[in-house]
């Protein structure tokens, strides 16, 4: 028993090793030419604004939803012109960032693992490398910085769409106008909150780019490996997310305590 | 030419940037980053939680923000606090104007309020210390409440005294009066009785000149019989002359009574004083009660009951439904006047013993439903013009509403009175009644209840 949870441990510790590794030799690659601007645009397209539509669908429920959830908070205490503050702060902090990462851990991460894992099984990755052509640095040093970049432009799109979401809601039970409820939504936010908040995004999209990567790249035994990559790569990489969150927001508040007032 | 993936992926970027700038910006605008600002300090004792960065307002418009708030060195010192605000509201801040901690909304964040100083004054300086004025907390509030019911208590203790007072002088005012009036009377006595005694002794000088028991020059020479007849005209002098005094001091004192500084007048003043200062310190609570209701520590209960004061609703909002709203139903009974009310010998309306036993009758069935639910008694009269239907049944629904309240011991609060004049749509009758409707609104999950006595569902019962 003691002998079968070693050997789990041991495995969960090698593939965390792996993945770290792997994750730097990205980064390291990432700042050596050539640097694949070609195939980045492709990505950061794929990645980003083909992501567009799903992330602005989500930012404009999630915003309504707040919206009436705050609405039915504040109401009681007769502080309903905290409303947009309310809900600004909260999806700059953290349901923007949060949410925008599982999504894209959704669409991206099985996409990458799949497109990857396909490439392994059916050796275009072996006939790459075959035409000198570093298959890493062309296929996941590109789709770690793809997510990377993607990543805070994405977040900033779910917040605004966000607190347009907020405002449709608010608009319709108040009447209020959309220039004061922009104006009342920026009103509780810091800069501590907004820039810190969404350049952790990227370290979201290091991640999804790399756990992706790392399960497509390294698939095996066919395309039942494929599908698994596909699987792990989100399930995975969304655990990672909310987990690396906690340290991140930890951190924050580290770096700058008036984030955490 | 560019492929649309590129004009995408730069779309996308672009946007993205421009769209994080303006979030920028908004906060930047906020924290007056891109304006010319001034620095002012102010003082307080009590911070009553501010915060560096807290909101500057100067005039009620959002002007800027705590920089900076220095501890005190000690218990005499106070915190000293460093606002940053706008430079073009540098005019309006002079030297006299005060500032002061007020809470943004009721759980919003502290702000310091700057008012606009006067014309006379210089432009506060940059870096100079403006005057402070301690921020009023809720504490504070209810610590000016029970002052009130403290004043309250003691106007009321002094009232008590001051009656006390009033009847005590009352008291011995009627006793020195009648003191009065018994040596009053013993004085006429003594008057009656001297009289009686001239007259008696003047008829038998008459007699005896007439029966020549005596002359003239005896009556002239005896000093004895001249002396008693002077003494005699003296003493009824003195007993009129002291029947005239004390006439003249139960004048005086009947006078005193009703004069403004008499005693019973004075007590009188004092006591018409306190029941006005009383009066108005029940009529600030009572506005300061009627604010609480409206506060949103209180508020929401009366939100949640669906009302703040039943006098507070008109007929017209009562004809919409204004108390039974989408959760309570309205259980009506009604009771014709002819059945209720009886007339006294002056002409007063009363309810009759008939009536008494028709509304206990009416009460019973409405006792199983919660004791919260408000009682409407809906009055109704046919007979005279418009203008006199709805005084007689506003006079009715007053009538029945003292009588259910004393003998079931109901809140008054939850007891109300409505005069509808004739019109009663649902009536028995019809679309008018002669009488009253009791009306009880009760929640329909209560209507629902299982232990609920179904024979006491009274709704249109006659």
């Amino acid at each position: 028993m003691v002998e079968l949870i070693g050997k789990q441990v041991a495995a969960i510790l090698g593939w965390t090793g792996a993945v770290f590794v792997f994750g730097v030799r990205a980064l390291r690659e990432a700042v050596r030419p050539p640097f694949e601007l070609r195939e980045l645009t492709r990505q950061v397209f794929e990645v980003g604004w083909r992501s567009l539509p799903l992330i602005v669908a989500a930012g404009l429920a999630i915003g309504v939803v707040l919206s009436m959830h705050t609405r039915a908070s504040l109401e009681r205490f007769g502080a309903e012109a905290l409303i947009p503050g309310g809900l600004a702060l909260a999806l700059v902090r953290e349901t923007g960032p949060l949410v925008t990462g599982l999504l894209l851990a959704g669409r991206v991460g099985a996409g990458i693992g799949a497109e990857l894992g396909a490439m392994r099984v059916t050796e275009q990755i072996d006939a790459l490398e075959a035409t000198a052509v570093d298959s890493f640095k062309y296929l996941v040093v590109t789709r770690i910085l793809a997510c990377m970049i993607a990543l805070p432009i994405l977040t900033t799109v779910m917040n605004f769409t966000g607190i347009i979401g907020g405002f449709l809601a608010e608009t319709v039970i108040t009447g209020m106008s959309f220039r004061l409820y922009f104006h009342r939504a920026f009103s509780l936010v810091e800069m501590t909150d907004y820039v810190p908040a969404t350049l952790k995004t990227m370290v979201f999209g290091f991640i999804i780019g790399t756990v992706a990567s790392y399960l497509g790249y390294t698939t095996e035994q066919g395309t039942e490996g494929v599908g698994r990559a596909s699987t792990r790569s989100v399930v995975l990489a969304s655990i990672l997310i909310i987990v690396c969150n906690v340290v991140l927001v930890k951190m924050t508040f580290f770096v700058f305590p008036e984030a955490a007032g | 030419m560019y492929s649309s993936r590129l004009i995408g992926v730069g779309a996308f970027v672009l946007g993205g940037a421009i769209l994080f700038a303006v979030g920028l910006f908004m906060i930047g605008e906020r924290r007056m980053l891109f304006a010319d600002k001034f620095e002012v300090y102010t003082e307080f004792a009590r911070l009553g939680g501010l915060e560096n960065g807290s909101t500057v307002r100067v005039g009620g418009l959002d002007a800027g923000e705590v920089l900076e708030i220095n501890v005190p060195a000690g218990p005499a010192s106070r915190f000293r606090v460093k606002l940053r605000i706008r430079e073009d509201l540098h005019p309006i801040i002079r030297t006299d104007s005060v500032a002061t901690i007020q809470t943004d909304g009721l759980v919003g964040n502290k702000v310091v309020q700057v008012g606009a100083g006067t014309e006379r004054a210089p432009r506060a300086p940059n870096g100079s210390t403006i005057p402070s004025k301690e921020p009023f907390e809720l504490a504070d509030l209810i610590r000016q409440m029970s002052e009130t019911v403290s004043l309250a208590n003691k106007a009321i203790v002094q009232l008590q005294a001051d009656i006390e007072t009033v009847f005590g002088q009352v008291d011995t005012t009627v006793e020195e009066a009648n003191q009065l009036i018994r040596d009053v009377g013993t004085g006429v006595t003594a008057i009656t009785a001297h009289a009686s005694r001239v007259a008696a002794d003047s008829r038998a000088i008459v007699e005896g000149l007439r029966a020549g028991k005596g002359t003239i020059g005896k009556l002239l020479t005896d000093d004895q019989l001249y002396r008693d007849v002077a003494s005699i005209a003296k003493q009824a002098e003195e007993a009129v002359t002291n029947a005239k005094q004390a006439s003249e001091e139960a004048r005086k004192a009947l006078a005193g009574l009703r004069d403004r500084s008499g005693p019973v007048q004075g007590v009188a003043a004092d006591l018409r004083q306190t029941l006005s200062q009383t009066r108005e310190v029940v009529a600030d609570m009572a506005e300061n009660t009627e604010a609480l209701k409206h506060n949103f520590f209180f508020k929401g209960f009366f939100n949640r009951r669906g009302y703040f004061d039943l006098d507070e609703i008109g007929t017209a909002a009562y004809r919409r439904g204004a108390l039974a709203g989408k959760d309570r139903s309205a259980l009506r009974i009604w009771v014709d006047a002819a059945v209720l009310f009886a007339k006294e010998p002056n002409g007063l309306q009363v309810v009759s013993a008939g009536g008494k036993a028709r509304l206990d009758s009416a009460m019973a069935a409405f006792l199983p439903y919660p004791p919260a639910s408000p009682l409407i008694i809906e009055g109704y009269a046919t007979e005279g013009s418009h203008d006199q239907q709805f005084l007689d049944s506003r006079e009715r629904a007053a009538l029945v509403r003292e009588y259910v309240i004393q003998k079931f011991h109901l809140n008054p609060n939850r007891v109300g009175i409505m005069p509808l004049g004739a019109v009663a749509d649902g009536s028995p009758k019809g679309r008018a009644w002669d009488g009253v409707a009791l009306a009880l609104f009760v929640k329909r999950d209560a209507l629902r209840s299982p232990n609920r006595q179904p024979a006491a569902a009274p709704a249109n019962a006659r």
